[in-house]
């Protein structure tokens, strides 16, 4: 029993931690959600639904994260599948290292000027003149949603590859051999052995990616112009520009309730897909 | 020194409210000190620690807001006017006058080219100057037609925003809201950007500094007041962000073309349809509710 109290021990620290950063603001967040705004603002003690009843009043913000988080997590999945795989399997062992480093460099300066650096790459004086330029037409790419998944992409990309290039980099590479000496052309190898053994990897990275972009807050405002529109964007405004905590903590509380309902709906759907194995334990 | 920069005084009351903030000076505008101090969150300044401050040099249309029931809780920064700016090489020549023309262009030949603010005041305010209506108005009926408004311009919008510089600068933008400095600034470096206030009102305002309770720093934000308010030192930060001052002690060091400068000090009859923001706009839960909606449509 003594190596088991000791283990309890360690779990100590995590526990008070997430007990106080996480369990107790949650149970604010729903205290909160039943109550009032204040007179000038803030929170006042109330006891009523309105603030459920009005939801709809943000059905846009939800629309908006439910349509572009998933199609944001998709372009990045087909974006770095290509390139975890270059690195797991094709590239040189030399480079190897260096090709990681390079995906991880993005991450060393702040995604707040990483992302504002697209203003000016989307914007007028950037890619629409070119393509002005190139006798295209005008278009506008800034402050659209294009310009916000593309930024999404943009910022999310790494968290995408690593898992899946994980994943391909343990793959036991005979089991390639074998699939090349019973007759298999490439793809249908890819398709047989290499796809189905990164499928956790890929699970993984699209969880990632996907649970972080249904909070996103920064690319839509910054990209988006205040005009593509996010649950995380709608929570800002209702806690700093209305002040309306309580009607802002209803919504923070329903976006917590779609996420376990999606993600659950995703895990079903993934363990379905992956057949009966049981590897998907990485998530 | 830490700065914080705030799109509202909306989101800087929210952050004093939630508490911590930290600060030792903030700028708040006029209509928002009386909330402040029913709400408890600032204290009536020691004048005797701000002998800069001369009361009598200050005009009293720009510095009374800062004084709740006697007190003086706040001191004048600079004050000015809220119009819009608009790059004159799309108007074919013919000059944009009124907050009507501002919205009707905006849905028309400048549609994805205009940009309001992200600030309940000033973009419900100018929409409900469309129907000539009280730019304070918390009629919920006018509130509605403003909301009727706002939502047809939206899907126009080039941006909701009140860092517009960039994009008026970029050419991406072609007509913003925008305030007097920023109209300023502008203008000296585009000639062809115009500042137009509308000719049926608007706002007109004025800035303040003042000591959040509880500041950690109390000396060292009484120390700044101070210096800030010393008129040779106001006289280069008003040469620096464009807006007019109100201390008559910086007026007569300023040189005449700033005293002339029409973006600066507008002519009369610009001026006497301007309103000063209300404080009930602040704490109104419709208009707050109103922009909420606006901006997630």
């Amino acid at each position: 029993m003594r190596p088991q109290v000791r283990t309890w021990w360690f779990l100590v620290p995590a526990a008070v931690w997430f007990a106080i950063m996480l369990v107790l603001p949650l149970v604010v967040v729903f205290v909160f959600s039943f109550g009032a705004r204040g007179p000038a603002g803030g929170y006042a003690p109330a006891f009523s639904f309105d603030n459920y009843l009005n939801l709809g009043a943000r059905w846009a913000a939800f629309r908006n994260t439910l349509t572009l988080a998933p199609v944001g997590t998709v372009l990045a999945l087909v974006i770095a599948y290509p390139l975890a795989y270059y690195l797991a399997l094709k590239s040189s062992p030399r480079w190897r290292t260096l090709l990681l480093i390079l995906v991880i460099v993005p991450f060393w300066t702040s995604i707040l000027i990483r992302s504002y650096a697209w203003i000016f790459i989307l914007g007028g004086k950037g890619l629409p003149a070119l393509i002005a330029a190139l006798g295209l037409g005008q278009i506008q790419l800034i402050n659209t949603p294009f310009a916000v998944l593309v930024g999404i992409v943009y910022g999310y990309l790494p968290l995408m590859v690593f898992p899946i290039y994980v994943s391909l980099e343990r793959l036991d590479k005979r089991l390639l051999e074998a699939s090349a000496d019973l007759g298999c052309p490439p793809w249908r190898s890819f398709l047989g052995v290499t796809l189905p053994l990164s499928m956790p990897g890929v699970a993984t990275g699209c969880m990632l990616v996907f649970i972080l972009l249904m909070g996103e807050y920064l690319i839509p405002a910054i990209l988006g112009g205040g005009k593509v529109f996010f649950v995380g964007n709608a929570l800002v405004d209702l806690f700093l520009q209305s002040r309306n905590w309580a009607f802002g903590s209803a919504v923070a509380v329903a976006l917590v309730v779609v996420m376990l309902i999606t993600v659950t709906l995703y895990m079903r759907l993934t363990r379905r897909w992956a057949g009966a194995r049981d590897d998907l334990s990485l998530m | 020194m830490q700065l914080n920069v705030f799109g509202s005084n909306e989101e800087m009351l929210a952050k004093l409210q939630a508490g911590g903030s930290g600060w030792d000076v903030f700028v708040p505008t006029n209509y928002t000190i009386t909330t402040y101090v029913g709400e408890g969150l600032i204290d009536p300044l020691d004048l005797a620690q701000i002998p800069n401050y001369d009361a009598a040099a200050f005009d009293p249309r720009f510095a009374g807001p800062g004084t709740v029931d006697g007190k003086v809780y706040a001191v004048p920064k600079d004050w000015g006017t809220t119009g819009f700016v608009v790059n004159n090489t799309h108007t074919d020549g013919k000059p944009l006058t009124t907050w009507k023309e501002f919205w009707d262009m905006a849905m028309g030949a400048f549609s994805g080219h205009a940009m309001v603010h992200d600030y309940q005041l000033t973009t419900i305010g100018n929409a409900l100057k469309y129907y000539g209506y009280s730019f304070n108005s918390i009629d919920p009926k006018e509130l509605a037609d403003a909301e009727k408004l706002l939502l047809a311009v939206k899907p126009h919008l080039f941006a909701i925003s009140s860092d517009y510089q960039p994009s008026i600068r970029s050419g991406d933008a072609w007509m913003a809201m925008a305030w007097t400095g920023d109209g300023k600034q502008l203008n000296r470096d585009m000639p062809e950007i115009e500042y137009v206030i509308g000719r049926e009102g608007g706002e007109i305002w004025s800035d303040f500094y003042a000591i959040p309770k509880g500041a950690p720093h109390l000396d060292a934000a009484y120390a700044l007041i101070n210096f800030l308010l010393d008129p040779a030192v106001n006289t280069r930060e008003a040469l620096f962000h464009g807006y007019p001052v109100a201390d008559a002690r910086v007026s007569a060091l300023l040189p005449p073309e700033v005293m002339n400068d029409p973006i600066l000090y507008p002519a009369a009859e610009l001026l006497s349809p301007l309103e000063f923001g209300a404080a009930a706009t602040l704490t109104d839960p419709n208009r707050a509710e109103l922009m909420a909606r606006f901006k997630s449509a």
